[in-house]
């Protein structure tokens, strides 16, 4: 059975390296991109089954990605990661309210939660 | 001038015209023979001046006595009388005086030993006048205080006595107001260093809590920093590890990498904690509740240096107010530094309590560790201060439990012996939360 398609948004780029390659290892189809104009500009001809949004970003911030993401494709999953807990308890909620996942990535990150989110999402 | 004065300056002007008088007298004596008029007039001169005198000493508005040098009283005028009640038939001589109007044995003999030293005084030089005070038994038993001013007058000693009653209680009134005055110096001493301390230590609270809230944004800013590329590194190397056989030097390289990550994230974990504000709400909290959660997070530490626990408990114990997840970390955080700080098959007491008036509740750690040296009890709680080696923690544990139990309106305080162990004693108000400040 093929895995999930992920779209990951992040302005780090090793962070995008890392996880891309984190992914593809345990079987799913990877993309990445450095910021939300670019992820929107990626999914308008290729659809991706679930979008991993960094919460802080220059730009667009992870809350108007998922927004955005939602209004064309309302089935797709999108989740955020954040390093930040204040930004977190700030943005919660309103990226509830934009359609995103409640199981959110708390970086640094270092064991296999990753992988076990991921899974967890693919399986709802 | 009151009246008493006018009539005391009056017996002094009488006396010294009595003195010329007496002068003139004694030279006519020595001098020519007054004639028979001569003499009758001066007679009658004598006489009237004499009543007037009389008249005056009678009636004047001091007591006075006059003594001889024999020691025998000569005279008592009415308003002594009056005062003190002894006729010259009750006191006939000094002696007689002294053992009625001095009752008690040590005082008379003293009165007696200064009488001598006066005397002589008076005797020797005319114009002498001694003033002193005295108790003075009265005949109804009654004791009053006089100021006696003696002098002398044709070789007799004339004791004039001046009742200072009123001069008496104003000094005790004034000795009195001077005590109060004493009284609330000390007092407002006392209060102006109460509060200079409490100023003192209001502004230490601020300090560390501003160095507190600078280190919280500095720590939250370096924890997003770092949380992005430590976590791609992660992936990266784990990702490569996995593609390396397993008995390799790379795979050893890299299991050592994903160790360092580990240690770092932790690092990164800690500052992100450490500026974290709690938006949990206040709940009632049973403090039992709290150490058991402490305990049981820590129960894989306690069970690897095989320290035991020893539990005593207050039976009954009021609630505080509070955030659950911040008391637990106050807990666990001193329950770990106190399992760091023992070695193995150490004792962990740990004691709950309510305060005799009932309005703060506590709880202690005491462990029989290593304790702490006197110059870093000071730190302790101070942000990134620890003694513990580089990797056992990074000294924020103390600093965040101490801004959350003070934010509490409580305290931990601290006592410790190097080589004997140390306690932490964390107080908290039963009506806690009111001072809350996030």
């Amino acid at each position: 059975m093929k895995k999930a398609d992920i779209l990951i948004v992040d302005d780090e780029k090793i962070l995008l390296e890392g996880w891309k390659e984190e992914l593809t290892l345990a079987g799913y189809s990877v993309k990445t991109a450095e910021s939300g104009k670019e992820a929107l500009e990626m999914i308008k001809d290729d659809k991706p089954d679930i979008v991993i949004t960094d919460l802080v970003m220059p730009g667009m911030n992870g809350v108007e990605v998922c927004r955005q993401v939602k209004g064309i494709y309302p089935d797709v999953e999108v989740l955020f990661v954040s390093g930040h807990p204040r930004e977190i308890e700030k943005h919660l909620m309103d990226f509830l309210k934009a359609g995103g996942r409640d199981e959110f990535l708390r970086k640094p990150m270092i064991e296999n939660e990753l992988i076990e989110v991921i899974e967890k999402v693919t399986k709802t | 001038m009151s009246d008493k004065q006018k009539t005391k300056d009056q017996l002094i002007k009488e006396l010294a015209g009595l003195r010329r008088q007496l002068k003139k007298l004694e030279k006519s004596g020595t001098g020519k023979k007054p004639g028979k008029t001569e003499h009758k007039k001066e007679n009658k001169a004598l006489i009237e001046s004499e009543n007037r005198f009389r008249e005056l000493m009678e009636n004047a508005p001091m007591a006075i006595i006059i003594i001889n040098k024999n020691g025998e009283i000569e005279y008592i005028n009415k308003t002594n009388f009056e005062m003190c009640g002894y006729t010259i038939e009750d006191v006939p001589t000094l002696e007689r005086w002294w053992s009625c109007v001095y009752r008690d044995e040590e005082t008379r003999k003293k009165i007696i030993g200064e009488w001598s030293v006066i005397a002589d005084k008076i005797l020797s030089d005319k114009k002498e006048i001694i003033k002193a005070e005295r108790k003075i038994y009265c005949k109804d038993g009654t004791a009053k205080d006089f100021e006696l001013i003696i002098s002398q007058v044709g070789g007799k000693f004339f004791v004039l006595f001046h009742d200072i009653l009123e001069r008496k209680k104003a000094e005790e009134e004034l000795k009195k107001a001077k005590k109060e005055i004493e009284l609330w110096n000390k007092y407002l001493v006392k209060k102006v260093e109460e509060k200079t301390a409490e100023l003192k230590q209001s502004r230490e609270q601020l300090f560390q809590s501003e160095k507190l809230s600078s280190l919280g944004q500095l720590a939250a800013g370096i924890a997003h920093e770092l949380s992005s590329p430590l976590t791609g590194m992660a992936s990266l190397v784990k990702v490569y590890r996995q593609k390396t056989a397993k008995d390799s030097k790379e795979y050893h390289h890299m299991t050592s990498m994903m160790d360092a990550c580990e240690y770092m994230s932790k690092i990164v974990k800690d500052f992100s904690a450490f500026s974290r504000k709690s938006t949990a709400e206040l709940t009632e909290i049973d403090i039992r509740d709290i150490i058991e959660y402490a305990l049981h997070l820590a129960a894989g530490r306690l069970k690897l240096k095989n320290i035991e626990v020893i539990k005593e408990y207050t039976l009954t114990l009021p609630k505080v107010k509070a955030k659950k997840t911040e008391l637990q970390q106050v807990a666990l955080n001193i329950t770990l530094n106190a399992i760091d700080a023992m070695d193995d098959n150490g004792t962990l007491v740990i004691r709950t309590g309510i305060e005799q008036d009932g309005s703060r509740i506590m709880m202690s750690f005491i462990d029989n560790g290593c304790g702490i040296i006197k110059e870093n009890i000071g730190k302790i709680f101070d942000p990134f201060f620890t003694t513990k080696e580089p990797g056992k923690g990074i000294g924020i544990g103390l600093s965040v439990s101490n801004a959350i139990i003070q934010n509490l309106g409580g305290s931990i305080t601290v006592e410790s012996e190097p080589h004997e162990g140390s306690r932490f004693t964390v107080l908290l108000p039963v009506k806690g939360g009111e001072n809350e400040k996030s």
